[in-house]
């Protein structure tokens, strides 16, 4: 026994020393991130492979941090005009670009890339409806013939389905790129892909941005679900990058040396909507009410750390669209008393029913909090966790009979408020996303509207959309929880990182230096 | 005739197990979710992409028709697509189970190499303070939970020893460096075929942790049969006799008590072989390991039916086939157990 022990240690730390690292030549850059890649498909991916895809392809024209000058910047295209209507756009590609196959980047190479993706029809290719064709109009001219006004100039910046693969890679079909296969014009080539554990990314030789001295030459993405080895990756400096961490623990990490917390604001957001058809919250003055006992003060401070931020109506506030000056409840309890003794409930006397996603705990404690003021106004709040396409099931079957309260998280597939403002409140004849089944015809003119022109006029366009949030907050068909972080870990000696929420949690590698 | 008899009454049972566990996980997969096309469809679809997918799902159609399609996949050997990553989840499994598998045959290796001479010492030496703390190794073991134990092992191999690493199945340098050349999935073979020794010693390296963890339950298992027949095997007369015949303890012990007393243990391990398979998938999560546990934990976030489904058949398959192995050896080695 004492030999066998022995010889266990032995071993041990005979084995040590062969794994001292040996990875000095190159200028690694490592990302500890908490899931798989489910789907590395560029014209399907619709999930957290987006920051693979982010560095592996790009797209047209790029979405740029919130604080930048520009809405849009150039990427693969250049510039870019739209006719008068809207309805066909040109852009003129980069010159000189090619993919990492060798093949060249021309109209053609985009039109097949593209016609891809809206063939699949999986995933994110949905914000493509609008495009009636693509022409290659000249070798570096592509035209898109819509058949209703959009701003295609944002849908092409899409962090979904927008990417640009190379012709070859186009014929493929989804289990060729899910077995690690690529070819974009990206920063960066995928090297290996072990599912589940592991992917490596090499440097593009030729990319068209061509290198300097300090930018990451290999980037590692370590798949690790278990957040406190993920925490030990990154105290330990065995990981650069990292996030989806307990609220809890960030408080220590941002005193611990050596690493980072950086808290930006996301543009996804919690709404609560108000069933606007079944009774008592088919009164306006009753969702009011509820607007005004919704604790938003506590559910910032206690359940988000403070590090999320009250909502001001749908739209994220470091979003275009987003109204400062647009109506903004808080709680006041007695306000709601008397609203609700205004629309006939003097002393409350009813109860909801609020759904969220079962797994969900900071959904459920929204639910918990909210239910401890509404107590207070005599009225009942029961708490109901579902799957989610049960939860969802309920609300579209039957409005008459649905929840009145049904938690829901949005963030867009292209970043503009249209995809709020559309997809959650204009009338819908069956409710799909419409949960609080509100249906108010100059609410959707004006974004009708907006949405027409925010291709050409996007000043005019984001002040018709903030006049249409104005009816919408008036009519109190959601309550606007908060407006979610970013939240990530950085080591402090990578330099040149800033969060790009319009690309969630992708770590744009080419920016960054050691 | 009567042992033909026996495995075919075996075989039948298994086939009925095996059916109800098919029924079972179909009724799960599509009456139980209110709409599986939405679960297909993922976060946020569009209207038209429901439509789409239920009829390409086959959703339309009736649940007898549904079900002989879903069986005829199966017996065709094709388990289908993940609701969450349209990949196919035998190209899925083929990866992964081979990390599983490597990994629980080190352990049940560990459990049966350490355990059967431990059970053995102790069975020899009863009331002994070896036979007292291997009781207390051995349900600790058994009792301690393997997460927990996982997390401890961690704490004190990684953190304060730094002697083994903290998880996943091989270390970054080897993958950029020295990267295995897939073969059959299993990385020590792998590796030991192309000559890879470094990136041997390197999978061996990242094993023994979760492999250690993984076997306490196996392990005590073994320490315990092992150490009660043999108990029992040596009160019998026969090691009487050759106690008198002046034969070496170690001779009477491992030649010929030995043989008799394992034939339980192994009937055991056999079955914590595929109990293993299961108890692998917290341990997989804690240690990073890409195996089959991680990737049904993640199907299960996902709520992505088709692989939760794939997955236990595929558990199930294991302990049916284990539990007729187990069955047919005893049987074969010992003819009472043939007329049950």
């Amino acid at each position: 026994m004492k030999r066998l022990l022995l010889f266990c240690i032995a071993l041990s730390l005979l084995l040590t020393p062969l794994f001292v690292s040996v990875a000095q030549d190159r200028n690694v850059f490592v990302y500890g991130h908490p899931v798989a890649f489910p789907n590395l498909d560029p014209s399907s991916g619709n999930s957290n492979e987006n920051v693979v895809m982010g560095n592996v392809y790009e797209t047209l024209t790029f979405y740029n941090a919130p604080g930048s000058d520009e809405i849009l910047s150039p990427k693969l295209a250049v510039s870019w005009e739209a006719s008068e209507d809207s309805l066909t756009w040109t852009f003129n590609l980069r010159e000189g670009v090619t993919f990492h196959d060798g093949a060249a980047l021309n109209a053609e190479a985009v039109k097949k890339a593209l016609d891809r993706t809206i063939s699949i029809g999986e995933g994110s290719a949905w914000i493509f409806w609008m495009i009636d064709s693509i022409e290659a109009a000249d070798e570096l001219v592509v035209q898109f013939n819509l058949n209703t006004p959009a701003p295609l100039d944002l849908v092409l910046s899409a962090g979904y389905a927008a990417w640009i693969m190379s012709p070859n890679a186009a014929d493929q079909d989804n289990a060729w790129f899910n077995d690690g296969n690529a070819a974009g014009t990206g920063p960066y080539m995928i090297a290996s892909n072990e599912p589940g554990q592991r992917m490596v990314l090499e440097a593009y030789p030729d990319y068209w941005g061509g290198w300097t001295v300090g930018q990451f030459d290999t980037i590692v993405f370590e798949i690790v679900e278990d957040p406190t080895v993920l925490e030990q990756m990154i105290r330990s400096g065995d990981a650069d990058f990292t996030y989806s961490l307990p609220f809890d623990n960030y408080g220590p990490l941002a005193d611990a040396s050596g690493v980072s917390v950086v808290v930006t604001p996301s543009f996804q957001n919690l709404l609560i909507l108000l069933n606007t058809v079944k009774e008592p919250t088919s009164n306006k003055l009753v969702r009011q009410a509820l607007s005004y006992s919704f604790p938003y003060a506590d559910v910032v401070t206690n359940l988000y750390a403070g590090m999320g931020t009250q909502a001001r109506g749908p739209i994220p506030a470091n979003m275009w669209g987003h109204g400062a000056g647009l109506l903004q409840y808080s709680q006041d309890l007695d306000k709601a008393r008397e609203l609700l003794a205004e629309a006939g409930y003097p002393d409350g006397g009813f109860s909801l029913v609020y759904t969220h996603v079962a797994s969900d705990l900071d959904e459920q404690q929204v639910g918990e909090l909210w239910r401890a003021s509404l107590a207070e106004i005599g009225v009942d709040l029961e708490i109901r966790g579902l799957a989610w396409e049960a939860q969802w099931d309920l609300a579209i079957n039957d409005p008459a009979s649905a929840q009145e309260a049904f938690g829901f998280y949005w963030w867009p597939d292209y970043i503009t408020p249209n995809s709020w403002l559309t997809g959650m409140f204009v009338s819908e004849e069956e409710p799909f996303f419409n949960l609080s089944y509100y249906s108010n015809p100059d609410f959707d003119s004006l974004v009708a509207g907006a949405s027409a022109i925010s291709g050409t006029d996007r000043v005019a366009a984001e002040a018709m959309y903030v006049a249409a949030q104005e009816l919408l907050l008036n009519d109190a068909a959601a309550i606007y929880v908060v407006d979610l972080p970013d939240i990530h870990v950085v080591r402090d000696d990578v330099s040149g990182y800033v969060n790009n929420p319009g690309y969630p949690h992708v770590v744009f590698f080419y920016d960054l230096t050691r | 005739m009567v042992y033909l008899s026996f495995l075919l009454r075996r075989m039948g049972l298994s086939v009925f197990v095996l059916v109800g566990v098919l029924i079972l996980t179909f009724i799960v997969s599509r009456v139980i979710p209110s709409n599986p096309a939405a679960l297909y469809a993922g976060a946020r679809p569009r209207p038209e992409q429901v439509e789409e997918i239920e009829k390409k799902l086959g959703l339309d159609k009736p649940l007898t028709e549904q079900f002989r399609v879903y069986l005829a996949d199966l017996l065709d050997g094709d388990l289908g697509e993940s609701y969450h990553s349209r990949r196919s989840i035998n190209t899925d499994l083929s990866i992964f189970l081979p990390a599983t598998l490597e990994l629980v045959i080190a352990a049940v290796v560990i459990a049966l190499v350490f355990g059967i001479p431990i059970g053995t010492l102790a069975g020899a030496y009863p009331r002994s303070p070896f036979d007292y703390a291997t009781r207390f190794v051995a349900i600790a073991g058994v009792s301690v939970p393997s997460f927990w134990l996982a997390l401890i092992a961690q704490s004190v191999f990684f953190s304060q020893l730094g002697w083994l690493p903290l998880g996943s199945r091989i270390s970054r340098d080897a993958t950029l460096f020295y990267p295995i050349a897939a073969q059959t999935g299993f990385y020590l073979i792998d590796a030991a075929i192309s000559g890879n020794w470094d990136a041997w010693f390197d999978a061996l390296h990242h094993l023994i942790l979760p492999a250690l963890v993984l076997s306490a339950y196996p392990l005590g298992v073994t320490i315990r049969m092992t150490q009660a027949s043999m108990l029992e095997v040596l009160s019998e007369t026969y090691i009487t006799a050759a106690r008198a015949a002046g034969l070496s303890r170690p001779v009477i012990l491992f030649k010929l008590a030995l043989k008799n007393a394992i034939m339980p243990a192994l009937t055991v391990v056999g079955l914590s072989f595929a109990y293993s398979i299961t108890g692998a998938f917290l341990v997989e999560v804690i240690f990073s390991w890409p195996g089959v546990g991680k990737y049904v934990t993640e199907a299960v976030l996902n709520v992505d039916f088709p692989v939760i489904i794939a997955v236990t058949l595929v558990v199930t398959v294991f302990y049916i086939g284990v539990n007729l192995a187990v069955d047919l050896i005893q049987a074969l080695l010992d003819p009472r157990v043939r007329l049950i």
